[in-house]
């Protein structure tokens, strides 16, 4: 059965997500946003005689992340040259070639971009035009179709403007630091305390949350250290959390050989003998050393922190 | 007053000189090249038509606002209407009312915000519960009774066929098919223990 005449033209493809996809159209007198949830869909209209701006913005290429995702899916189709299985090698070459096509695609589509519509009351993101290429095309449709409305669009001449630009910039909103270092020195103090806790009571397998909270130390320097990006100006602090970095590291070396040990005694024992109650996760120098350390950085760091904040 | 035309990375506002520059221009706050494509409407004074007072007894008064002079009649139930109430859609000229009965009667096309897709609905209504076999019993009469129940309804207002109501209908009579066969043929086996 025919669709019956509509009045709308397709002006971009869809642009899909995980639960539905927006797309645009074009009617005589306006532009319509569909928002789809595959069982409803939702509808946004913009009088072309009320649109005031369209502004495109080139958005960071992600050509690092194109590469390493693309040596991923390259490693995972090569995986079935290691299996002997028809069916994993099959999974694997199904599967990496898929991965490999998606990035492909994802290159060729060109570089990303973002879309804004102004109207007097609102400013919309048209999520469907994602490429600068896909972008220009549809600026060129719409100007089209704005300007019969509107009337003719004047091409101001080029000519450096940065300086005017930069005389209008607004003052910057100055943002707090966050808490993350003072949490990640109050951590650095709670496993000091956890270590020594360990070496005074060695029965009370009290060593053995250490690997979890040690994991959990490097997880959190490492956020803060990611995070921390240039905005946060306390460089002692930051000094302090790479300096721990490498003590952790240091500690963790120590645990593993313990714990390879501990696991290398148990296979010549009988099943049911219980090591683990006997277990040292530290020798005694270098479970001082771990809480020395773990006491002077965290006392440094929530020194320095303290003093930071204060006016 | 128009609203500043920001970047749409960093919400830099962007200067006159960057508008409409056919080689676009770089964002001063974040770099980025943007295109920007600024239009009369940004200058345009926008202000809305005052109603005029009644003047004199013989002349016709708005049907909401008795003290305002009539500007013209609704289109559909003929009250008058001053300039504050006269809603404009299509050419047409509708009081609040009807425009209200029109938004909820779904008979204002061009102002819909939100259609269901019972075509979408009895599709899945027709292949979802297959995958586990039992619940078709539910799911293809469900299909079903949406196709016969909304056949009419419109769909979405952007160009689409019928072809989903179709394929729910198929699948959801060949699922009742199914289904009863396999009652029947459960049915004629012999209990297993049965002498």
């Amino acid at each position: 059965m025919a669709a019956r005449k509509s009045l709308y033209r397709r002006l971009t493809g869809r642009r899909r997500t995980p639960l539905g996809y927006s797309q645009l159209w074009l009617a005589p007198d306006h532009i319509l946003l569909v928002k789809s949830t595959r069982v409803a869909e939702h509808y946004q209209r913009f009088a072309l005689a009320d649109i005031q701006a369209l502004v495109v913005t080139e958005l960071p290429d992600r050509i690092p992340l194109q590469i390493a995702l693309g040596g991923a899916a390259l490693l995972w189709t090569l995986a079935a040259l290691a299996v002997s299985s028809l069916f994993a090698k099959g999974f694997f070459l199904i599967t990496g070639a898929l991965a490999i096509s998606a990035v492909i695609v994802d290159i060729a589509r060109g570089p990303r971009c973002r879309c804004h519509l102004h109207t007097a009351v609102s400013r919309e993101l048209l999520a469907p035009v994602g490429r600068i290429q896909k972008a220009r095309a549809f600026l060129d449709e719409v100007r089209a179709a704005i300007e019969g409305v509107q009337g003719h669009i004047e091409h101001l001449p080029a000519e450096p403007v940065y300086q005017t630009a930069l005389a209008d910039r607004p003052p910057e909103v100055p943002q707090p630091p966050g808490y993350l270092p003072e949490m990640v020195f109050m951590l650095f103090l709670l496993d000091a305390a956890l270590v020594l806790a360990d070496l005074r009571f060695p029965r009370n397998q009290i060593g053995s949350a250490l690997p979890t909270t040690f994991f959990a130390e490097i997880v959190l320097v490492v956020v803060a250290l990611v995070r921390r990006a240039g905005r946060d100006s306390r460089r002692v602090i930051y000094g302090v959390m790479v300096a721990a970095l490498l003590c952790i590291g240091w500690d963790a070396v120590n645990l593993t050989r313990s714990f390879t040990a501990l696991a290398m005694e148990a296979s010549h024992l009988p099943p049911p003998t219980r090591l683990m109650v006997s277990w040292e996760p530290l020798a005694h120098g270098e479970a001082i050393f771990a809480a020395a350390w773990r006491i002077g950085a965290g006392v440094l760091g929530l020194v320095s922190a303290y003093l930071s904040r204060t006016p | 007053m128009s609203q500043a035309i920001l970047c749409g990375e960093c919400s830099w506002p962007l200067p006159r000189e960057f508008w409409n520059r056919v080689e676009g221009a770089r964002c001063p706050g974040c770099r980025r090249r943007v295109d920007v494509a600024v239009f009369p409407a940004l200058e345009r004074v926008r202000s809305g038509a005052l109603p005029q007072a009644v003047l004199a007894d013989t002349e016709a008064s708005c049907f909401y606002h008795p003290e305002s002079r009539a500007a013209v009649p609704c289109d559909e139930c003929g009250r008058f209407l001053c300039g504050l109430c006269d809603i404009e859609l299509d050419g047409k000229h509708l009081c609040p009312a009807c425009f209200q009965t029109g938004l909820s009667s779904n008979k204002l096309e061009n102002v819909e915000t939100r259609r269901i897709m019972y075509d979408t609905l009895a599709l899945v209504a027709a292949t979802f519960p297959v995958l586990l076999i039992w619940p078709a019993i539910v799911g293809a009469p469900t299909a079903l009774f949406i196709v016969f129940r909304r056949w009419r309804t419109p769909l979405s207002i952007l160009p689409r066929t019928r072809i989903r109501f179709y394929l729910a209908a198929l699948l959801a009579l060949a699922e009742i098919v199914g289904i009863g066969f396999l009652i029947w043929a459960i049915a004629r086996v012999p209990r297993l223990g049965a002498r």
